[in-house]
């Protein structure tokens, strides 16, 4: 009866409750997964279920029992194992117990120069005054910090572009305070008429 | 003693208080009547007054009313005394570094009177810089 029932019928049944869940195909390679819900699509493929067909086989799963010839390339201390639900390989590291599907890289494998590119780099290291000038000049690049720059040595933030640029409203007399004497020189405020009349234009 | 010198209440009547002397500095103390610092200066300049009204009127301005000129005019300090003479600022080397203004109490009237004497002079003579009679780069040192 349930089985003639459209899918998308059957999917808000399943959901309320109304309708039993089909039993998920004991075959199939998802039910490891403890997140994985047997969907249409496994019954019919890997059969059990109810909408099974008589033709539905049983997949064929990739010949896994063999070891792959990685083996023979791992890195210290990994191991190939063979897990048991699934049929498939992985690596076990058996020092950090890490564990890996995937074949884990050789950090251990240093390429050894050989004796050709050896020779080649010695030679280019003679003919160093004739490889000058194909050398290009390096422009430094705008986001390099200028040595002479107070960010460069000092606590000072870095300036953006109008930084240090006239303001409107501030006061102008911004010389160096902390000189004295004759070496020190303030030019006067405004009236305050000028200073009543420069508010009234930054605000409007 | 503030209440007996001339309050000004916004920024058009401060400018009209300048516009208006054509012959007289006019001294304006910045600040508050409440803080310590400006009492004792109000006080001193509460006690010229009478002396030096012929070439000096003196207004008080309080910075929280009036906030039009904390900016440009750098009004950080508790009490501020400028000089103005026929719309223009009037600086004074008081040998403390910032020419602009008196930011500290004086506590002698004698002292007062020759500083807004020596501005007047200046000024009447088209000076924007005078130098003060009395230096004060020590004042905090004795």
């Amino acid at each position: 009866m349930a089985a003639d029932l459209p899918p998308a019928l059957r999917q808000r049944l399943l959901k309320k409750g109304i309708i039993d869940t089909p039993p998920s195909p004991s075959s199939c390679p998802n039910a490891v997964n403890p997140y994985h819900e047997c969907t249409d699509y496994c019954r019919q493929r890997y059969g059990g279920g109810v909408a099974s067909k008589p033709t539905a086989t049983a997949p064929k799963l990739p010949k896994q029992n063999e070891a792959p010839e990685a083996v023979m390339l791992l890195p210290q201390d990994w191991l190939q194992v063979r897990d048991d639900k699934t049929n498939h390989f992985y690596f076990w590291n058996k020092k950090t117990n890490e564990v890996s599907w995937y074949p884990p890289a050789k950090t251990t494998y240093q390429p050894k120069q050989t004796l050709a590119e050896e020779q080649r780099k010695r030679l280019s290291r003679k003919s160093g005054p004739s490889s000058f000038k194909k050398k290009k000049k390096k422009f430094t690049e705008d986001t390099d910090l200028d040595p002479m720059d107070p960010a460069a040595y000092s606590d000072a933030p870095r300036g953006t572009w109008q930084s240090g640029l006239e303001d409107k409203g501030e006061a102008k007399t911004g010389v160096d305070t902390t000189a004295n004497g004759p070496l020190f020189q303030m030019r006067p405020y405004p009236s305050p008429g000028a200073i009543l009349k420069m508010n009234k234009d930054i605000k409007s | 003693m503030s209440y007996m010198l001339p309050h000004l209440h916004n920024g058009w009547q401060v400018d009209q208080a300048i516009l208006a002397e054509e012959e007289r500095v006019v001294v304006i103390r910045f600040g508050h009547d409440w803080d310590p610092t400006c009492m004792q200066m109000d006080e001193i300049l509460y006690k010229i007054t009478e002396k030096v009204k012929n070439f000096v009127a003196i207004y008080l301005v309080d910075i929280t009313e009036v906030p039009d000129f904390n900016k440009m005019y750098e009004l950080y300090d508790p009490c501020t005394v400028m000089f103005f003479y026929r719309n223009k600022h009037i600086m004074i080397d008081l040998g403390t570094g910032n020419n602009n203004k008196i930011n500290w109490a004086l506590d002698d009237e004698q002292e007062m009177i020759d500083i807004v004497e020596t501005v007047y002079r200046g000024a009447s003579k088209g000076r924007g810089l005078v130098v003060s009679p009395k230096d004060y780069s020590t004042k905090y040192r004795y």
